[in-house]
C-alpha cells in the first residue's frame, strides 16, 4: 500500500507487507496460523521449567555434600570409634551418595538452563509473529497539548523527587541501623585492638568476666607442662629440691620407674601425672605415671593404627621419640618422628590424631610441642631452605583442627618454639637456618625475623629480658632485640659473639647472667647485655641437658651421669657433685619441690621422702 | 560482565596485567584517545594459593573463574571485534539505515559478547575497573578493558548510541524480546532518568573503595549469558525479560550506568540520528513507531506570559534548592557510607570478627572469627585498624556519592523546568538507541528507499536520494531538516 499523499504534503501511515514484522523479521505463514497456541505452549512450558528448577533450588540441600550434617556427625562418631569398620563404610557410602546427588543437582540445573533458554527463544518468536499478524496501522500520533506538556514537567519533578528522597530515606536508614562494631573497638580505650588480640603482655592472663578454656598463668608455673617449662626458661619456682641424691642407696629418690621404649624427650608434670613418651620403629607410647608412687596408670599410642611410614628411620642419636610432650591441663599432646600427632586425655583415651610428613628431616623430628592458650604450636622445620618444607602449624587443642599454617623460609631444625610475652606482645619466637623469626600466635603472622643463624640447630631460643638469645651451635651465638618488626637483622641485634659457642644444651638465664653448657664439655657464665664472658670452666663430662635453674642454684646434668650444682653467681661456686651411673639426656623437669629426671632408661622422682618442705600450690580456679 | 568478574580483595583478578601501576595510572589519563599504544602484557594467570596436585587419574581441575582466562592476543581480537561492530553499526544506522541490518548486528553481538564471551568483555563492567585503577592502590587496567570503556564513548561523541543499538549484548536481548510495547508516559520515564546515573555513582562509590563491583554482581543478564548464577539474580534477569516483553529496554532505560555516559556523549555528539535525513512533512507516525518513546514532537514553547512565568519561577525555585539537596545528599551518603563499607572485604571480616566479643574481654580464640582471620592470613591486630580506616574512607565516599546524587536529582529538576523549542519530529538524541525501527515508518523515507511511489503532487526535495549523516548544529529547532532548504 502506497501512502496516501495529504494536501499539507503529508504521508498516510505506511502498511506493513503481510507476514512481515515491524523489525522486518519475516514471520512465515505457518508460524502465523499456529503461533497463537505455540506461544501459550512456550509459555507454559517455559513456566514449569522455571517453576521446577526454583522448586528444586528451595528444596536442595543448602550445604555443600562434604559439609553435610548427617556426615559429619558421622565422622565425629568415627573419632570416638577409630575401629568401627562398618562405620567407615557408611561414611563412604554417605559421601558417595552425597556427591552423587550434588552433581546430579548441578546437571540437572544445567539441562533446566538451556530448557528454559529454548522455551524463551521460542516464547518470544512465537509472541513476535502473533503480535506481527495482529498489528494494525498505527495513525498519527496525537499531538500534545501545551498543557498536557506542562502536566508532564510537573509530573516528572515529583517523580524525580519521589526517586531521590525514597533513595535518599532508604540510604539513610542502612546507615543508621545497620550495626558496625568497630566504632565501640575505637573508643572503648586506647588499647582496644591490643586487648582484642588478647595479646597486649597478657596473652596467659584470663580476661575480667570470661572463662578461658585454658589454665592460669599460676597453675601452669606449678607444673612442667611442656618443654623447658611453662615459660620455656628451664627455670622453677621450687626452692626445696634436693641438692644431692643417691641412686644406689636411694637417698632423696621418691620412686624409680622403668621406661620401655627408648626415647631423649623429657619429662612433663601436671598435677598427680607424669608425662613422657618412648618410642621405636615398631611401637611409639605416651607413658603416663603416678607422680607420687612413679606407678604406670597407662600407655597408649597417639594414633589407632601406631604404624610408621616406610621409609621413615631416623638415626639413633635423636630416635623416634626425640620430641617432648605437652599438655593444656585436659589433654596430652605427643608427637613422633614419624609424623603421628595426636592427643589423648589424662585417662588415655584418644582425643584426635593426626599425621604430618617430617620426611625431609634427616635426623628424625626432634622439636618439642608448645601449647599457648588453646593451641598447639608444632615447629615441623625440615628440608631445606629452598624446599619449602618447613611450616609452623597450630591446632585447636581441643578438637585438632588446624588453625593455621605458616610456611618458614628455613631449612631442617631440631630446636622447640619459645612462646613469651616479650615487646608488649605475645610472640612465638622459633629458631631456624637461616632465620630467628617470632610469630604471632593467633593467626601465625610473622613479626620479624634476623638473619642469625645457619647450620644444624638445636638449642632453642630463649628469653632474657628483652633480648632472644639464639644459637648457632659452634658458630655463633646473639642476642637479638625482641621489638622489632619485619627484618631486624641490621637493627635489634644487640651483640654476637664466636667463642665458646654450645652445641646442644638451651642456655639457662639467672637475672642478668646467662650459663651455655655443650657437648664439648664448656660452661661458661656471659653477660646478658653484652654476651660478654663472666666465667668459663672446662667440664670432664660432656652435656647434653639443658642446665636447670632453682633459686640460685643450677643444676647441670652431663651425658654419662654425673650431677653438678652450682651458685648462679659471678663466681663459679660449686655446690655438689656427684654421679648417678645412668646416661642422661633429657632436660629436668620440677613440680611440687620435685624433680623428674629421666635417664637412658628410667625416670627419677627426687625430691624429699615425706614431702617435708613441700610447698603446696593452690590454683586460684580451684 | 566481564570487567566485574574481578572482585578486589580475592587476589583472582583474570584481567590484571602484568603492567605495573604506573602504566596503569598513564592507561587512564590517556583513555580519552582512542590510540592508546598497545602495549604488549602477559597471559592472565590465576594466582593459586597451592598448587594444584597432579592427579594419576586424568582427572582435570574445573576451571572456576568466569570466564576463563584467555591469551592476550584474544583480549585484543574482542576489542578488535568491537571497533568492527561499532563501525559496522554505525554505518547500518547512519548509511544504509537498515533495521534489518541492525537486527542482525544484534543477533550476533548477543552470541558473540553475550553467550560466548559469557558478558565478560562488557562496557558496563569496565567502568568499574577504570574507577578500581584511578582511585585503588597497585591494579593495572588491562588495555583491553580501557578499550572497551572508551571506545563506545568515542563513537557516541560524533554518531549517538549506535553501541546501544546493536553491539551491546544486553541491549541486543531486550531489544530482541520486545514483542509489543507499550508506552511508558513521558513523565514518569522522564523522572526514573535519574536511576542511571545515580546507580553509576554507586558503581564508580563501590569499586574505587576496593568494595566490591556491584554493577556486574546485580547484572541481571550476565547470569543468562553464562547459563549459571545465583537464583536471585537469574530471577531478576528473568523478570527484566518478560518486562522487557512490553515495556522495552527496561534496564538500559532505568539503571545502565554506561547508558548515563553514553547519554552525556551522546549530547554532545556531531552527527544526530534523524527519522528521515529528508523533510520532515510532520505526519506524526514516527512517534507511535519509537518503542521507547524517546521521538519527541515539535514544540513552539511556552507563549502565554503566566506560562512563561510559572516556568521561570519553577526553574528558580529548583536552582534555589540545588545547594540544599546537594547538601542533603551529602549528608545522606555519610550516613550510608559506614553501611556501605561492610561490603568492603576487610571490614566484613572485621565486623564479622568484633561481633561476638565485648570491647573488655578475650573471647575464645578458635571462634569461626578467628579461623577466617587465620585463613585469610591477617592478623586482627592490623585488620581492625586497617577497618576502621576503611570505614572513614568508606564515610568520605559515601559523603562524594550523595553529593554526586543530589546534583543529578537537582539538575534534573532545573532541566525539567526548562523549554526547548523543537521545529520538527526528532529522535532525543541522549535517549535514542538507534534501533532504526522509526526509519521505516516515515513516509518520507520509504520514498527515498523506493519502499513507497513518489505521489506526484508531492514536491520532493533534490536531495531526497541521498542519506549523509547530518550535523548537529545545522539541525536546531528551527523545523527545517538539515538537508533541507
Amino acid at each position: 500500500m502506497t501512502p496516501a499523499p495529504t494536501l499539507e504534503g503529508r504521508a498516510a501511515p505506511p502498511t506493513e507487507t503481510p507476514g512481515t514484522g515491524r523489525d522486518g523479521i519475516p514471520a512465515t505463514g505457518l508460524l502465523q496460523r499456529e503461533a497463537r497456541g505455540l506461544v501459550w505452549i512456550a509459555a507454559v512450558f517455559l513456566v514449569v521449567v522455571a517453576g521446577v528448577m526454583l522448586y528444586g533450588q528451595w528444596v536442595q540441600p543448602r550445604e555443600e555434600p562434604w559439609n553435610s550434617p548427617e556426615l559429619t556427625a558421622a565422622r565425629a562418631r568415627l573419632h570416638q570409634e577409630p575401629k568401627n569398620e562398618a562405620l567407615k563404610v557408611e561414611i563412604r557410602r554417605l559421601d558417595q551418595e552425597l556427591r552423587t546427588a550434588y552433581f546430579r543437582g548441578l546437571e540437572r540445573n544445567r539441562m533446566g538452563a538451556w530448557l528454559l533458554l529454548l522455551a524463551g527463544l521460542g516464547l518470544v518468536w512465537t509472541a513476535r509473529a502473533v503480535s506481527a499478524g495482529r498489528r494494525t496501522p498505527t495513525g498519527p500520533a496525537p499531538v500534545p497539548a501545551p498543557a498536557s506538556r506542562d502536566g508532564d514537567r510537573a509530573r516528572a519533578q515529583v517523580t524525580t523527587w519521589v526517586c531521590g528522597g525514597a533513595l535518599a530515606v532508604f540510604l539513610a536508614l542502612l546507615g543508621v541501623f545497620t550495626e558496625s562494631h568497630l566504632s565501640r573497638w575505637e573508643t572503648a580505650s586506647g588499647s582496644g585492638v591490643a586487648a582484642a588480640e588478647g595479646g597486649a603482655g597478657t596473652a596467659a592472663e584470663a580476661p575480667a568476666g570470661a572463662a578461658p578454656n585454658w589454665p592460669s598463668a599460676e597453675r601452669l608455673a606449678a607444673n612442667w607442662p611442656q618443654f623447658l617449662g611453662s615459660a620455656g626458661a628451664n627455670r622453677t619456682a621450687s626452692l626445696n629440691l634436693p641438692l644431692t641424691w643417691n641412686v644406689t642407696s636411694g637417698e632423696g629418690v621418691r620412686w624409680k620407674a622403668p621406661i620401655p621404649l627408648p626415647g631423649y624427650n623429657s619429662a612433663i608434670v601436671w598435677e598427680d601425672r607424669v608425662f613422657l613418651t618412648g618410642g621405636d620403629r615398631n611401637r611409639r607410647s605416651v607413658y603416663c605415671l603416678d607422680a607420687a608412687t612413679g606407678e604406670l596408670r597407662w600407655e597408649r599410642p597417639v594414633t589407632p593404627t601406631n604404624a610408621p611410614p616406610a621409609a621413615l628411620d631416623p638415626p639413633d642419636q635423636s630416635g623416634q621419640a626425640a620430641s617432648s610432650a605437652a599438655t593444656d591441663g585436659e589433654r596430652i599432646f605427643a608427637v613422633f618422628a614419624t609424623g603421628e600427632l595426636g592427643a589423648l586425655d589424662f585417662e588415655g583415651r584418644l582425643v584426635w590424631h593426626k599425621r604430618l610428613d617430617f620426611s625431609e628431616n634427616i635426623y628424625g623430628h626432634a622439636s618439642s610441642l608448645a601449647v599457648w592458650q588453646d593451641r598447639l604450636l608444632v615447629q615441623a622445620d625440615q628440608g631445606h631452605a629452598e624446599d619449602g618444607k618447613s611450616q609452623l602449624l597450630a591446632f585447636d587443642t581441643r578438637t585438632g583442627a588446624p588453625l593455621w599454617a605458616v610456611k618458614r623460609p628455613v631449612g631442617g631444625s631440631w630446636t622447640s618454639p619459645l612462646v613469651a610475652d616479650v615487646g608488649g606482645r605475645t610472640q612465638v619466637i622459633l629458631a631456624g637456618d637461616p632465620f630467628l623469626m617470632a610469630y604471632d600466635p593467633v593467626a601465625g603472622g610473622e613479626l620479624w625475623r634476623a638473619q642469625v643463624l645457619g647450620g644444624e640447630l638445636a638449642p632453642s631460643p630463649v628469653l632474657a629480658s628483652n633480648l632472644v638469645i639464639a644459637i648457632c651451635p659452634g658458630l655463633s651465638m646473639s642476642g637479638v632485640r625482641a621489638d622489632g618488626s619485619g627484618d631486624v637483622t641490621a637493627s635489634h641485634v644487640v651483640w654476637k659473639i664466636e667463642e665458646d659457642v654450645p652445641d646442644v644444651p638451651t642456655p639457662t638465664v639467672v637475672g642478668d647472667l646467662f650459663f651455655t653448657a655443650s657437648a664439648e664439655a664448656r660452661l661458661v657464665c656471659r653477660e646478658v647485655a653484652t654476651g660478654e664472658v663472666v666465667w668459663d670452666r672446662d667440664l670432664d663430662f660432656p652435656v647434653q641437658a639443658s642446665p636447670l635453674v632453682s633459686g640460685n642454684r643450677i643444676y647441670l646434668l652431663g651425658q654419662p651421669g654425673n650431677v653438678l650444682v652450682l651458685e648462679a653467681g659471678r663466681e663459679y661456686r660449686e655446690l655438689a657433685s656427684f654421679e648417678m651411673g645412668e646416661e642422661i639426656f633429657a632436660s629436668p623437669a620440677v613440680a611440687r619441690d620435685r624433680l623428674y629426671l629421666r635417664t637412658k632408661s628410667s625416670l627419677y622422682c627426687l625430691g624429699a621422702a615425706d614431702g617435708a618442705g613441700a610447698s603446696k600450690v593452690v590454683d586460684a580456679g580451684d | 560482565m566481564s570487567m566485574g568478574t574481578h572482585q578486589p580483595g580475592t587476589g583472582r583478578d583474570a584481567n590484571r596485567g602484568t603492567g605495573g601501576p604506573g602504566r596503569a595510572r598513564a592507561v587512564t589519563w590517556m583513555l580519552g584517545v582512542l590510540g592508546v599504544a598497545m602495549s604488549p602484557s602477559g597471559l592472565a594467570a590465576e594466582e593459586l594459593r597451592f598448587p594444584p596436585p597432579d592427579f594419576e587419574s586424568g582427572y582435570v581441575m574445573p576451571v572456576t573463574q568466569y570466564p576463563a582466562a584467555r591469551a592476550q592476543w584474544l583480549e585484543y581480537l574482542d576489542v578488535g571485534v568491537l571497533a568492527l561492530c561499532l563501525g559496522v553499526a554505525t554505518w547500518l544506522v547512519f548509511g544504509s539505515r537498515s533495521r534489518r541490518g541492525v537486527v542482525a548486528l544484534s543477533i550476533f553481538s548477543l552470541l558473540y559478547f553475550g553467550f560466548y564471551r559469557e558478558g565478560c568483555v562488557c562496557a558496563i563492567g569496565s567502568i568499574q575497573n577504570l574507577a578500581l585503577a584511578f582511585f585503588g592502590k597497585g591494579y593495572a587496567l588491562p588495555i583491553g578493558v580501557a578499550a572497551f570503556f572508551a571506545l563506545p564513548l568515542l563513537v557516541a561523541l560524533f554518531f549517538g548510541r549506535t553501541f546501544c543499538a546493536a553491539v551491546c549484548p544486553h541491549g541486543a536481548l531486550q531489544d530482541l524480546v520486545l514483542v509489543r510495547p507499550v508506552k511508558v508516559p513521558r513523565w514518569l520515564e522522564s523522572g526514573l532518568g535519574v536511576l542511571p546515573f545515580i546507580y553509576l555513582g554507586a558503581g564508580i562509590t563501590f569499586a574505587a573503595t576496593g568494595a566490591a563491583f556491584v554493577i556486574c554482581q546485580w547484572d541481571p543478564f550476565v547470569p543468562i549469558f553464562r547459563l549459571s548464577g545465583s537464583p536471585g539474580i537469574l530471577v531478576l534477569g528473568g523478570v527484566l525479560l518478560a518486562v522487557g516483553m512490553f515495556v522495552g529496554r527496561p534496564y538500559c532505560r532505568f539503571l545502565c550506568p554506561y547508558g548515563a555516559l553514553l547519554r552525556i556523549a551522546s549530547a554532545l555528539s556531531k552527527w544526530r540520528i534523524r527519522v528521515t535525513p529528508d523533510v520532515c512533512t510532520q505526519c506524526r507516525l514516527c512517534p507511535e513507531s519509537c518503542p521507547y518513546g524517546v521521538i519527541l514532537e515539535p514544540d513552539q514553547g511556552l507563549s502565554r506570559p503566566r506560562d512563561v512565568a510559572v516556568a521561570r519561577r519553577r526553574v528558580l525555585v529548583a536552582v534555589a534548592l540545588l545547594p540544599l539537596v546537594v547538601a542533603a545528599g551529602g549528608a545522606t551518603g555519610w550516613v550510608f557510607g559506614r553501611a556501605a563499607a561492610h561490603l568492603h572485604p576487610t571490614v566484613a571480616l572485621a565486623e564479622q570478627w568484633t561481633r561476638q566479643l565485648p570491647p573488655d574481654a578475650i573471647a575464645a580464640l578458635s571462634n569461626p572469627e578467628r579461623l577466617a582471620l587465620g585463613r585469610a592470613e591477617r592478623q586482627a591486630r592490623e585488620l581492625v585498624p586497617a577497618a576502621i580506616t576503611l570505614q572513614a574512607q568508606f564515610r568520605k565516599a559515601g559523603l562524594w556519592f550523595g553529593v554526586w546524587t543530589g546534583l543529578v536529582v537537582g539538575i534534573k529538576l532545573i532541566s525539567l523546568g526548562m523549554v526547548r523549542r523543537r521545529g520538527e519530529y526528532q529522535p532525543d538524541r541522549t535517549g535514542c538507541y538507534a534501533c532504526a525501527r522509526c526509519f521505516a515508518s516515515c513516509p518520507q523515507e520509504r520514498i527515498r528507499t523506493g519502499l513507497a511511489p513518489v505521489p506526484e503532487s508531492v514536491a520532493l526535495h533534490p536531495n531526497l536520494t541521498t542519506a549523509h549523516p547530518v550535523p548537529a548544529a545545522k539541525s536546531g529547532g528551527c523545523g527545517c531538516g538539515g538537508g533541507s532548504a
